[in-house]
């Protein structure tokens, strides 16, 4: 699951080492939600038919609600997507020279920051709570010298692994350049 | 005047085309940036078979439902109004030539 390599913008022979995207279960909590959402029109359906019948047998109401129920239904399809979508562009990259923080936030509106390894400062890592614990996922955040001083990667799966693999980077592109 | 029940029809497509440019720009974003990989093909395909299955059931009901029946008409009788008050005598409107009659 990888957006092309031009959102990325990554130069001739730049490898990349990590390709994180929130935890599916961050996504899971979501859809379950809409979920949720989705079942109003079929629970408001069987509350009218135990406690209102003469509501579902009214010719205007019901057209009415047929309609409701469809477009709320539709709706709540297409705003899933939608955030599936977002989850899907939501992502952060580590090259061999770089990190990459690519947010999407709406349909229109992506942000996208870089910093060479080199700048790292700092990298901490961030799980609490009791799904996090579970399902092991995280926050990382990474202190840099540079114009956008932190870089957070939310809920990323293994987050103390890929924050050692992170140190390592960093580490290992210091040690080149002091050469 | 009557207003009939396929008012709110042409609302109801009037949205779900709203949510078709919606859903348009959903699928450009999707394709023009990410790229054709098994996950995105088969989201997408997901997406759309249960789009569908919506779609073809709200049609299912909605054929069966008469749209052309009247939400409500206004038939005001204006030959004659009646107003009748409790404890004031009772008038009595006319029309076209308005004759007021106070019974006692």
């Amino acid at each position: 699951m990888k957006p092309r390599r031009s959102l990325l913008q990554l130069d001739f022979g730049e490898k990349t080492i990590l390709f994180l995207h929130r935890h599916p279960f961050i996504f899971f909590k979501k859809f379950l939600g809409h979920l949720i959402f989705s079942s109003l029109p079929f629970l408001i359906y069987f509350i009218l038919k135990i406690y209102f019948p003469s509501v579902l047998e009214n010719k205007i109401i019901y057209p009415l609600l047929v309609l409701l129920a469809s477009l709320w239904l539709i709706f709540m399809w297409i705003s899933l997507f939608n955030s599936w979508i977002d989850y899907y562009f939501d992502l952060w990259v580590v090259t061999d020279k770089q990190i990459i923080d690519v947010e999407q936030a709406g349909l229109f509106n992506r942000t996208l920051s870089k910093q060479p390894l080199s700048r790292v400062q700092d990298v901490s890592v961030e799980s609490k709570g009791f799904f996090a614990t579970i399902f092991r996922y995280g926050n990382i955040y990474i202190q840099t010298a540079g114009a956008k001083e932190r870089f957070i990667f939310w809920n990323v799966k293994d987050p103390y692994e890929v924050a050692q693999k992170i140190n390592k980077l960093v580490r290992n592109t210091i040690e080149v350049e002091k050469k | 005047m009557v207003i009939p029940l396929y008012i709110f029809l042409i609302i109801y497509l009037a949205l779900i085309f709203v949510c078709l440019v919606y859903l348009f720009f959903n699928f450009y974003h999707l394709f023009k940036f990410g790229s054709l990989d098994k996950e995105t093909v088969f989201a997408s395909f997901l997406f759309l078979a249960i789009l569908t299955i919506i779609v073809f059931c709200s049609y299912q009901e909605i054929v069966k439902i008469n749209w052309r029946q009247p939400i409500f008409s206004f038939k005001i009788p204006i030959e004659k109004i009646e107003i009748e008050l409790p404890n004031i005598n009772k008038i009595e409107f006319r029309f076209p030539n308005i004759n007021i009659d106070f019974k006692k």
